[in-house]
């Protein structure tokens, strides 16, 4: 693996709530991508995943806490840089997809205009009209000149993520942040922007992160995977790997219950018996250990992270040394 | 079997254009479908498929322009029709949390439709802890408001509620929008639990294929408005007749690397329903169409056993349905 353009470096997110003490959303988290590569970031809601993705590019919403680690993008930390700095670095060097790609546009402007200003601001080559249009072109919107002069509600929610996923690659930063970025498409739309991504992630330069609780998208998508359980990075592997060999059990029991591999005459789908850990109490030890089929007494303890084989971790005290 | 729900040539309108020169635009066409007692119907379909309206005509919520509802037997007409069906049936909202009333405790949520229907309600607390036990929650639930649940928590809320009148026919819209694959699997398999508990007839709006695949006897694909296939869920999925089928199944992103989707099944969106396309609506997506499918409408044709598509293609060739797969 060549140097990471992006890479979290023990990262600990907390959140401060009414009813006392922290939520401790992103605990200890480490990940690195490189140049050419496709990460899936995967976790069911309150996993933290959202929050990784935030810090990641330093949007993290009022109230939220850095307790610890660091950011590097380029040999800066992303977290310690002065406001000026950090505005500079986004979209040049990290650019972001949101979910909803309707909250992601102000209503009252036209496309044209909103991506001028995202591009004005760093530099008027790239806000020329003609530039605009070809961006909008290579995204797959046809007709992309007339595009410019529309508004956001003119466009379907397909149109709008791509138009998001134009104006987020009109800088040509090095590392694209997707967070879900299909889950308010139709499975038609899905598939088309799983494809678009796909293409992108091929001829662009850099390094794309997909933010999803989607599996499908994962194996579709992703060359390295890293699932995520109550804050932390629990199991990382290559996505082959990731689906054909996990290690971990919350691993296994996500790919189980995932209505799409079950067979339907089975009747019944498997469930995760539980539920996800309060982040302001966590259990001592594994998080995931009180839900656990295979947890033992030295679940309880501090979890190591295991290293089952090559681009893999896996932190379980039932994975082998 | 009797029917528990039958739809003969429904037809729904929404209103559009301006003041001055109002339109009617159809955005439901012609759709017949029974729902069996103790029988799941999916209604599939993209954003803008029709699929929400025809749920909405169903439950009396948006008027019919043409053609017949029918709940047990009966014509639905008029208040007391639409009353009848409103005791006999409920609906799941898709968006769980917002259905439910942030000043009404769980326990008052759950037996409210009691005193909407003024029916008899002895004693709430036990019918509430009734009702939450049914749907695997505990009594202590009762207390709380819908702001302190989960996602999947309020989920099961909206199914106790849809529950407490012991309905025969239950519509759905998205059960599953939302939730994470692990507890939108405890879902499913409450509602299959239920079904078999209860004899509950399902009418499942969706575009979650893999939720259809579980939970669905039959399926019924929307396109614009109009029934393009129809079938028993898992002949449809096996073979699907209509090219619209075999690319929404082969759009599905599957939880595997090794089986990666190199081409697209389906490019472009729904066309708008302002500008609908000649002949075959679907035409202007088709991998397959012809010449015949830009000059002329299908009909809805017998394909099988049980099954009925809309294509030119289908009905003239009677194994169409193997060919018609898209290949990945």
């Amino acid at each position: 693996m060549t140097a990471p353009l992006l890479s979290v470096e023990g990262l600990s997110v907390s959140y401060r709530v009414p009813e006392g003490g922290d939520v401790r959303a992103v605990r200890g988290v480490s990940l690195a991508v490189a140049r050419g590569e496709v990460l899936g970031i995967m976790g069911e809601s309150g996993s933290g995943k959202s929050t990784l993705a935030a810090a990641m590019i330093n949007l993290l919403p009022p109230g939220a806490r850095i307790e610890g680690g660091a950011v590097r993008l380029g040999g800066a930390d992303m977290l310690r840089l002065p406001a000026a700095e950090q505005r500079r670095l986004r979209g040049r060097a990290v650019a972001m997809v949101f979910q909803d790609p309707m909250t992601a546009f102000n209503p009252v402007l036209t496309i044209g205009r909103q991506m001028a200003d995202f591009a004005g601001a760093h530099d008027a080559a790239r806000a020329a009209r003609g530039a605009l249009a070809a961006m909008l072109a290579r995204v797959g919107i046809p007709d992309a000149e007339r595009c410019l002069d529309r508004y956001p509600h003119e466009l379907s929610g397909g149109m709008r993520q791509r138009v998001a996923i134009a104006a987020a690659l009109l800088m040509q930063p090095e590392v694209l942040i997707a967070d879900e970025p299909t889950t308010a498409l139709d499975v038609t739309m899905e598939a088309q922007i799983i494809h678009l991504l796909r293409d992108l992630s091929r001829e662009f330069d850099g390094a794309i992160v997909v933010v999803t609780h989607h599996l499908g998208v994962i194996a579709e998508l992703c060359d390295r995977v890293a699932v995520m359980y109550a804050g932390e990075v629990v199991e990382e592997a290559p996505v082959d790997a990731l689906f054909h060999d996990p290690r971990h059990p919350y691993t296994r029991a996500l790919l189980a219950c995932d209505p799409a591999v079950v067979d339907p005459a089975s009747g019944r789908l498997p469930v995760i018996g539980g539920r996800v850990p309060d982040l302001a109490a966590l259990p001592q030890g594994c998080a995931f250990a009180p839900r656990c089929p295979a947890a033992f007494a030295a679940c309880r303890t501090p979890v190591p992270r295991r290293v089952p084989g090559p681009e893999r971790s896996v932190l379980c005290h039932g994975v082998a040394p | 079997m009797t029917a528990v729900l039958d739809l003969a040539r429904v037809s729904v309108d929404l209103p559009a254009g301006g003041f001055f020169a109002p339109v009617r635009l159809p955005v439901v066409l012609d759709v017949s479908l029974g729902v069996a007692r103790g029988q799941s119907v999916a209604l599939v379909g993209e954003s803008g498929s029709g699929k929400t309206t025809l749920a909405r005509a169903v439950m009396g919520l948006q008027p019919v322009a043409a053609g017949r509802i029918a709940f047990e037997g009966a014509a639905v007409e008029g208040r007391a029709g639409f009353a009848r069906l409103r005791r006999n049936a409920a609906l799941m909202f898709q968006d769980a949390t917002a259905s439910l009333s942030p000043r009404l405790t769980v326990g008052d949520l759950v037996t409210e439709p009691f005193r909407i229907h003024g029916q008899p309600l002895p004693d709430p607390r036990r019918t509430a802890r009734e009702l939450l036990g049914m749907v695997g929650l505990p009594p202590a639930m009762a207390s709380r408001y819908p702001h302190e649940l989960s996602g999947g928590q309020a989920r099961r809320v909206g199914v106790a509620r849809a529950l407490a009148l012991k309905p025969r026919l239950v519509i759905a819209d998205e059960p599953t929008a939302g939730l994470d694959v692990s507890v939108q699997a405890e879902v499913l398999n409450l509602m299959t639990d239920l079904r078999q508990a209860m004899g509950l007839a399902y009418l499942i709006i969706t575009h979650n294929l893999a939720l259809v695949r579980h939970v669905a006897d039959r399926v019924a694909v929307l396109y614009l408005g109009r029934v393009v296939e129809e079938g028993p869920t898992g002949a449809v999925f096996a073979a699907p007749a209509h090219p619209y089928t075999a690319s929404l199944i082969a759009a599905e992103p599957l939880p595997d690397p090794r089986r990666r989707r190199a081409d697209l099944a389906i490019r472009g969106e729904v066309p708008s329903i302002l500008r609908r396309p000649a002949g075959c609506e679907f035409h202007t997506r088709c991998p397959l169409a012809r010449d015949i499918c830009r000059r002329r409408a299908p009909d809805l044709a017998v394909t099988g056993p049980d099954r009925r598509a809309r294509c030119h293609l289908a009905v003239t060739q009677p194994e169409q349905g193997e060919r018609h797969a898209v290949e990945n």
